[in-house]
């Protein structure tokens, strides 16, 4: 694994625009860079991502069918009780699931080890899986990757092949309405991809504001024109509804949520020390603990995160040398689990992270996201990758 | 034996895909999908006599979900304004009072029992319970059970599988309170940028 510098094609901005990628740059700071690339050998992407990715999602379900049946395991993840038969109920009727991207820490040489699972509102997909891939196919075209380069990216294709299939097989019902934050670019832009991929199955599909959600007397959900939601796709947490005024009426309802319900317990923290309990030692976990101190400073070589957390933020990390870094955010409302630290690779003062993409229950792809510092953030960059053998 | 070689193929083993399109964020035509079924969702019954006759579910759970149905189908019948339109789908059409005038709904000709999938500790001799119910009307021109929101359900009585078990969700409903949804991220604002809260 190298990265690589290379020139930018002249006119990406424009085709990004053209193919509503209007996120490229956020808040005047550079999201899609491709004046580098991360060169992959096969064999790293089969044997040291795919296949470990593949076990870290059975591993991630399995632990699933056993939270589920335990109160105590459901407290631990500070999940609100007024939600367990809901979300076991979700499990148990096998409510079908889209998407997830776990991040994976991985220099080149030796497992890549999990850092977490963001299996409820991952986004960075629209550049993972099609603008990336264009990239490279644009790439090869001018000559300046050989006609051999490949990618690790089969991300679209098995999104389409899953809505078609969901909608084909009556798990969902449809049309599908898709929501998110109204006022966030870069979310709108990923629920529009989605719904991009829904339609070119055959797919009904709406779109709304999460804020634009509305409720009728019979507790049906709605949308502005008074159609009722039948299944929802939400780029919006799931323990956030939980705690909002209308997550009381979700249990009742008839709305089928996707990500479903049961993906609360994947979504948290929580499921890092719960693997690791189960599989210590496996060589792609790393050490984590449920954090019995949290108010005193995390301790040399560990990470501290909040069970609920996106974008990297309120993470605490203490090197081995002590060194301390410091993300603030809004998530300082929640309990909080230890990690090992187990630093990302240095690349000339660039710290990439794969976050490794589960389509359905299978592995599809990668996007690497670096960032100039050891936390990964919102701030990162999307840098796109290539096989080269 | 021979081997055709195709120079354009991509690499034996890509492990990317072949091609890939838009149509939302930059314009085409959508393609079609046609489908199977899997597991059963439910099963149409043509009226209250059935009950005792079918199998899948305890029979007072039965029973009480026709009395569900009728009453659903009180609420949530088509509303036709033509009497002729009516009766040319669904024969027998009675004419109802609405705020706005009259209107003409058909019979129920049938209901629909929703499957709640019975779990090894519910136990019972029966495989199912009751997971939801929806009044049906037989569309006399395709013989087809629709649903209240024009949902086809099935040809004929029987079992059904997939989201046409689902039961009774009209497509239009009149909202009565909007922004139930959304506070967590407006409270966490601070946060401070267009980037969104997803991770």
């Amino acid at each position: 694994m190298k990265r690589i510098a290379t020139d930018p094609r002249p006119d990406w901005k424009a085709q990004a625009e053209a193919l509503g990628f209007h996120f490229h740059t956020i808040d005047g700071a550079p999201y899609w860079d491709e004046s580098a690339y991360y060169a992959f050998g096969l064999r790293q992407i089969e044997d040291d991502i795919e296949a470990p990715t593949e076990q870290l999602h059975a591993m991630a379900m399995s632990l699933v069918d056993e939270v589920v049946e335990s109160e105590a395991l459901l407290t631990r993840l500070a999940i609100p009780p007024a939600y367990w038969d809901w979300i076991r109920e979700s499990w148990h009727q096998r409510e079908p699931h889209l998407y997830g991207r776990m991040d994976l820490a991985y220099d080149g040489a030796g497992p890549a080890k999990l850092y977490e699972f963001n299996y409820d509102t991952p986004t960075s997909l629209y550049e993972s899986a099609y603008f990336q891939w264009l990239w490279l196919e644009q790439a090869i075209e001018r000559g300046v990757l050989p006609a051999g380069a490949d990618q690790y990216n089969r991300i679209q294709e098995l999104l389409c092949e899953t809505f078609a299939a969901l909608a084909s097989e009556g798990r969902i019902a449809t049309p599908v309405h898709f929501a998110a934050v109204g006022d966030s670019a870069e979310d709108r832009g990923t629920v529009r991809y989605l719904r991009d991929c829904a339609e070119q199955v055959g797919i009904q599909t709406f779109e709304l504001a999460i804020e634009r959600v509305g409720l009728s007397a019979e507790g049906w959900f709605t949308d502005e024109d008074d159609r009722v939601i039948r299944t929802l796709f939400k780029l919006y947490p799931l323990e956030w509804m939980f705690v909002e005024e209308y997550g009381a009426k979700l249990p009742g309802s008839k709305l089928q949520l996707i990500e479903p319900p049961w993906k609360a317990i994947l979504s948290n923290k929580g499921v890092l020390p719960l693997l690791w309990q189960r599989h210590e030692g496996h060589p792609n976990l790393l050490p984590a603990f449920f954090d019995e101190a949290p108010g005193d400073p995390v301790g040399a070589g560990w990470v501290r995160k909040p069970l609920f957390s996106r974008e990297g933020a309120n993470i605490e990390l203490a090197t081995a040398d002590g060194e301390r870094l410091r993300s603030d955010g809004p998530y300082d409302d929640a309990p909080t689990i230890r990690q090992a630290y187990h630093p990302l690779p240095d690349c000339a003062g660039n710290y990439p992270l794969v976050g490794s993409w589960v389509i359905a229950d299978q592995a599809a792809g990668i996007g690497v996201r670096e960032d100039d510092s050891r936390i990964t953030r919102d701030s990162s960059r999307f840098v796109p990758h290539a096989i080269i053998d | 034996m021979s081997f055709e070689i195709k120079p354009d193929m991509p690499p034996m083993r890509s492990k990317r895909s072949r091609n890939l399109k838009l149509v939302l964020m930059a314009a085409t035509v959508p393609a079609v999908l046609i489908g199977c079924d899997s597991e059963p969702t439910g099963t149409v019954l043509s009226s209250v006599e059935q009950c005792k006759t079918q199998t899948s579910v305890p029979v007072e759970q039965c029973t009480a979900a026709y009395e569900k149905a009728l009453a659903e189908h009180r609420k949530l019948a088509p509303r036709f304004d033509s009497q002729v339109q009516c009766n040319e789908q669904f024969g027998s059409c009675e004419v109802v009072q609405t705020d706005s005038g009259q209107s003409y709904v058909p019979p129920m000709g049938g209901f629909l029992l929703g499957y709640a999938l019975a779990s090894a500790t519910r136990g019972g001799m029966y495989p199912y319970y009751v997971g939801g119910v929806s009044p049906l009307y037989r569309d006399y021109r395709s013989g087809r059970y629709l649903k209240p929101n024009g949902d086809s359900v099935s040809r004929g009585l029987g079992t059904v599988t997939g989201r046409r078990g689902n039961t009774a969700l009209p497509a239009r409903a009149m909202t009565i309170s909007r922004s139930g949804f959304g506070s967590s991220a407006s409270a966490r604002g601070g946060f401070g940028s267009s980037r969104g809260f997803g991770g």
